[in-house]
């Protein structure tokens, strides 16, 4: 959508009434698109991005017993520093 | 010694994790350059139910089955029915001491035949749900997986020696659909099909239909004569009908015209044995595919009667598949 009010014949046309809950709506809309296109994304944990846990929590709830904690069996050193 | 980063081998994700990062199943940990799974033994959800709520129908029909699950899934599939657990930490879920020994002694204690991983998802909590198996099977008891089927070949082999049976999730039939809505891929879940069947697992399989992500019926049709090629006919293959949950409630019930014109096809297509779940007043019975005579009958989870007699049709002998003992 242009600023520029002047019809295709050059004619000089007023701002109509209806004009301003036009773009208000059309405003609203791509703000709301952009909501949904953010948690969307937000669904999908990136394959990099693995959160830090606050290991003194597990390790207190392991040895309280809350958790078990147990070596898992599949798994092995990476390769990269 | 400086503390090393590990790589979980377990499901195609790999997560390479440094010390102190939690893998994306959020249940393995790195603690000190060692992998350390955070649920062996502790259970969130500890039921006992009728076989047929798995949903298995050609595995001991009519019988108990201790259900087990703990927090965590290495898929994060938007339409989760168990997303308050499965999408959890085990830190912030509420847990029970049930180690192994303690799961098959509470599973006879209950008169229960059979012992399910179940609810979040059996293969994130690998070791638990091995062991466990290992000593239910030496107990007399049987095992039933009920599963995304998300996992690395090895380890599924492994786990694959000491289960019965297996409900697999087939959620769609797409790796658009897998990675959008489920962030996994198809290719890994038919992989685990067929060595489920190789590894002499009996198989059923449940497809929830999503209205507008996955109820095309040239895909429905697709998978199930993927499923008649690769696995047979006799796979028991279950409709399920999809409720807002999570995070797709702003999506419509799948309405039963839906789910029963994929019956039809299923049916066309080849596959012997087709449910409907979700859907009231639609049977859910199981009928000879050689006489057409009903020879389990179900009302909800209920089985009314059990015409079968030692696994065949009374009236003109056919053979049903399944595990009827």
């Amino acid at each position: 959508m242009t600023s520029d009010n002047t019809s295709i014949n050059g004619e000089k046309r007023s701002r109509k009434r209806g004009d301003t809950p036009l773009l208000a709506a059309v405003a609203v809309t791509l703000l709301l698109s952009v909501a949904v296109i953010r948690d969307v994304r937000r669904d999908v944990v990136p394959r990099e991005s693995h959160p830090k846990v606050d290991i003194e929590k597990v390790l207190k709830l392991i040895d309280r017993g809350s958790l078990s904690g147990r070596e898992a069996d599949y798994w092995e050193e990476a390769l990269k520093p | 010694m400086k503390a090393s980063r590990v790589r979980c081998k377990l499901c195609p994700k790999e997560c390479e994790l440094a010390p102190g990062e939690r893998g994306d199943c959020r249940v393995r940990v790195n603690i000190d350059g060692k992998l350390i799974t955070l649920v062996y033994g502790k259970p969130c959800a500890v039921h006992v139910d009728p076989v047929e709520k798995k949903p298995v129908f050609h595995f001991l029909p009519g019988t108990r089955i201790f259900s087990i699950a703990t927090a965590g899934c290495n898929l994060h599939c938007k339409h989760c029915q168990n997303w308050d657990i499965s999408q959890r930490e085990p830190e912030d879920t509420r847990n029970t001491d049930l180690p192994p020994e303690a799961v098959v002694r509470a599973a006879k204690t209950y008169g229960c035949m059979s012992v399910a991983y179940t609810y979040s998802e059996p293969m994130t909590f690998f070791e638990y749900a091995r062991d466990s198996s290992a000593l239910a099977h030496k107990a007399g008891l049987k095992n039933v997986q009920v599963t995304a089927g998300y996992i690395n070949e090895e380890p599924l082999r492994e786990l694959c020696r000491v289960t019965d049976a297996a409900n697999v999730d087939l959620k769609g039939f797409t790796e658009q659909f897998y990675r959008d809505v489920c962030d996994g891929d198809l290719a890994t879940v038919l992989r685990t099909l067929e060595i489920m069947r190789e590894e002499g697992v009996f198989i059923e399989i449940t497809n929830l239909i999503i209205p507008t992500l996955n109820d095309d019926l040239t895909l429905i049709r697709d998978m199930c004569a993927w499923i008649v090629k690769t696995l047979g006919p006799d796979v028991p293959l279950h409709f399920s009908r999809f409720f807002p949950r999570y995070r797709l409630r702003h999506l419509y019930p799948t309405p039963s015209a839906t789910i029963e014109a994929a019956r039809d096809v299923a049916g066309k297509e080849g596959l012997r044995y087709v449910y409907v779940g979700n859907v009231p007043g639609v049977d859910e019975d199981t009928r000879c595919p050689g006489c057409g005579a009903i020879l389990i009958s179900r009302v909800g989870y209920v089985v009314k009667s059990n015409r079968l007699v030692n696994g065949r049709c009374p009236d003109c002998g056919v053979s049903i598949a399944g595990i009827w003992k």
